[in-house]
């Protein structure tokens, strides 16, 4: 069985790999276009953060300010800008400043008595004016705790005392662990995409639109088996597939380690990945594939028409993506029992192997079950093949109707399917 | 060999049609029979269920003498089918289409058989252009090339002159007579009276699902008293007067077909 279906195998390949629609769907798409928007997103926003870097805040004071703390709050980069005065028509002149984009942010002290009180006035729609109140939240800050220690040091206070239970952060994990975990949220959705993106075509063009242009039909009266047609079928869509998948993955980590790198500086440098991890990873994404790839086949058969096929496929996509995005929503490691879902197990097996935390047991347990529903699926598929159903679409014969779910309904006495059959038998 | 009895076949789209009904027939080695029917009289249900692709809801049909329902991967590495339309991958040639099928029928040295193929048909001149860039006659003897790249004793081809110019008809007419000439069993469809009268030795004429009548051209004449075939059709059907005549017992083959 297996010569003919790679001949099967081989005929597909070529043929779907001289439709330019495929190549782009498949290759173009997601190794070219995915990594070059996501870059040229970055570069943008990079661009935009520059310029606004390049631009230093405007700041005002109001109140009264004593002298000698209005030079290191007014200090570079900060530029010292000046409210208007107040008019009737602007009951605060600092909002009004504000909303107006005269100024980027306010600090305002009110005396009461003998409390102080610093209020900051921004805009936290405006970059620059949250640059402009950070820069000024720290330098209140900063001087707020000179003066502190100085009341402290004349009254021979202790400043410890002054300020009970500060609260200092530990952050346990390494820069290069914080950015794994990024890179694992990241890679298996765009992964997956791809892999989506790659065998959507291919899938519908060698089922559906070989029924659309009865093709199938010579290829079903050659002496090879059906499974051995479907088994080929099934080949090339997951050889274009794995190729779109690996080269994704390859161009999209690149892509987002770059990324990471623009936005984490030095800190994303340091992602480390577990080259055994990576490795386990393997055989259960091929396995993912296999599935992924029948899965699609499998979708593809019922249709009636080329233009039908692709809905199918396309409600198969949507229905992936909501799950890949719903198996990322628990950051939890993948153990044994996890692994036998296999649902999830595509996405989430890769996002381990990033972090470096797949190990031996749920991966291959994750194989074993994606190559289970993979092998029902080739088997669903064969069967579908050599069934009058696939050529004809739908149960429109008695023998079809006779057959399958119908029969085992009527013999159970439930629905029509018994009348039908009789019928035929007439 | 090609034995058809009692067989049957009905779709429920859109609503219940029985397209084959208690047809009987059969073909010898040596012999062409000609399946004569209009549009929709039930001729490509019955050659697809002798090729495998549907099955019957009931009666028995064996080609080479394997069952079409228990033994349906001996029949087809039995039979050289040809659809109603082309079947032709569009972006394979024509060269790699006959190596293809050369290939899936384990035919030995697939590549020399195709050129042999190649030279037979005289396809040597767009050998190596896309088949979705050919005409609608080079197609055909692509697709005819196919049919039998496996040299298969029996050939069934469905309405194999639709849509074909004079000259490409004649060419393929030539090859079926060939074909019978050679010992092998040819059934065909066709709703072209003069192609059926030029050719067969037997004629199935069927309408409506059933089969009205079934023997030697002269046999028919002389059955219903008309010298042209189409006559001959339209007497049978008149005839049967919307109640459709019993199937016509099988006849036997002539001993000078025989292999």
């Amino acid at each position: 069985m297996l010569r003919p279906a790679w001949i099967v195998l081989r005929k597909e390949l070529r043929e779907t790999l001289r439709d330019p629609l495929v190549l782009f769907n498949a290759i173009v798409f997601p190794l070219v276009l995915l990594p070059l928007v996501l870059w040229a997103t970055t570069q943008f926003a990079l661009l935009q953060a520059g310029v606004a870097e390049d631009e230093p805040p405007r700041v005002a004071l109001a109140g009264e300010w004593p002298a000698y703390l209005e030079t290191p709050l007014l200090a570079e980069p900060v530029e010292r800008a000046e409210l208007p005065a107040p008019g009737a028509e602007a009951a605060d002149p600092a909002e009004a400043a504000i909303r107006a984009g005269e100024v980027d942010a306010v600090a305002r002290l009110v005396i009461d008595g003998e409390a102080y009180t610093v209020e900051i006035v921004h805009d936290s729609t405006r970059s620059r004016s949250m640059r402009a109140r950070t820069t000024l939240a720290d330098r209140v800050e900063t001087l707020r705790a000179e003066r502190l220690a100085q009341l402290a040091e004349a009254r021979s206070l202790d400043l410890a005392r002054l300020s009970p239970a500060p609260i200092v952060e530990r952050d346990v994990s390494e820069a290069a662990e914080k950015w794994s975990e990024v890179l694992g949220e990241m890679l298996p959705i765009m992964v997956f995409v791809a892999l989506m993106m790659a065998v959507v075509f291919p899938a519908v063009d060698t089922v559906a639109g070989e029924r659309e242009r009865g093709t199938v039909e010579t290829t079903l009266v050659t002496a090879p088996r059906p499974a051995a047609v479907a088994l080929g079928k099934i080949g090339a869509v997951l050889a274009i597939g794995l190729f779109a998948m690996l080269g994704n993955a390859l161009a999209m980590g690149l892509t987002v380690v770059q990324f990471l790198i623009t936005l984490g500086g030095g800190e994303a440098s340091n992602i480390e990945l577990s080259a055994t991890a990576l490795a386990w990873a393997v055989p259960p994404m091929l396995a993912a594939a296999l599935m992924l790839v029948t899965a699609a086949v499998v979708v593809v058969m019922g249709a009636q028409s080329f233009k039908e096929g692709q809905q199918r496929a396309s409600y198969l996509m949507f229905a992936g993506f909501i799950g890949a995005f719903y198996a990322q929503r628990d950051g939890e490691t993948v153990d044994l029992i996890g692994a036998l879902n296999p649902l999830t197990t595509p996405i989430t097996i890769l996002r381990d192997a990033v972090r470096g935390d797949l190990t031996a047991g749920p991966a291959l347990v994750a194989t074993a079950a994606h190559l289970v529903v993979a092998a029902a699926l080739v088997f669903y598929a064969a069967r579908r093949l050599r069934d009058e159903r696939f050529l004809l679409g739908g149960p429109a014969t008695e023998s079809a109707a006779k057959s399958g779910l119908r029969q085992w309904l009527a013999k159970l006495g439930v629905g029509g399917a018994s009348d039908r059959s009789k019928g035929g038998e007439a | 060999m090609i034995e058809v009895e009692h067989l049957s076949k009905t779709f429920h789209r859109p609503e219940r049609v029985t397209a084959v009904d208690d047809v009987g027939f059969r073909c010898a080695p040596g012999e062409i029979v000609g399946l004569l029917g209009p549009n929709g009289a039930g001729k490509t249900t019955t050659l697809r269920i002798l090729a495998t692709l549907l099955s019957p809801d009931s009666g028995r049909a064996t080609v080479a003498g394997h069952d079409v329902v228990t033994a349906p991967d001996a029949v087809r590495r039995s039979i050289g089918y040809l659809s109603a339309s082309t079947g032709l991958y569009p972006r394979l040639t024509a060269r790699e289409t006959l190596v293809y099928f050369a290939e899936l029928h384990a035919v030995p040295d697939a590549a020399k058989r195709a050129d042999a193929l190649i030279e037979r048909f005289e396809i040597g001149a767009f050998a190596h252009v896309r088949c979705d860039r050919l005409s609608t006659g080079m197609k055909q003897k692509v697709s005819i090339a196919r049919a039998i790249v496996h040299d298969p004793p029996v050939l069934i081809f469905d309405e194999p002159t639709l849509g074909l110019d004079v000259l490409v008809a004649q060419t393929l007419l030539a090859f079926i007579e060939e074909r019978r000439a050679a010992g092998r069993t040819v059934l065909f469809s066709t709703h072209v009276m003069r192609e059926a009268e030029r050719l067969c030795d037997r004629i199935a004429i069927i309408h409506q699902g059933h089969i009205l009548a079934e023997d030697t051209l002269d046999a028919l004449q002389a059955r219903t008293g008309e010298r042209e075939l189409e006559q001959v059709f339209v007497r049978l059907v008149e005839d049967a007067g919307g109640e459709p005549a019993a199937p016509a017992p099988a006849a036997p083959a002539p001993e000078s077909a025989a292999p």
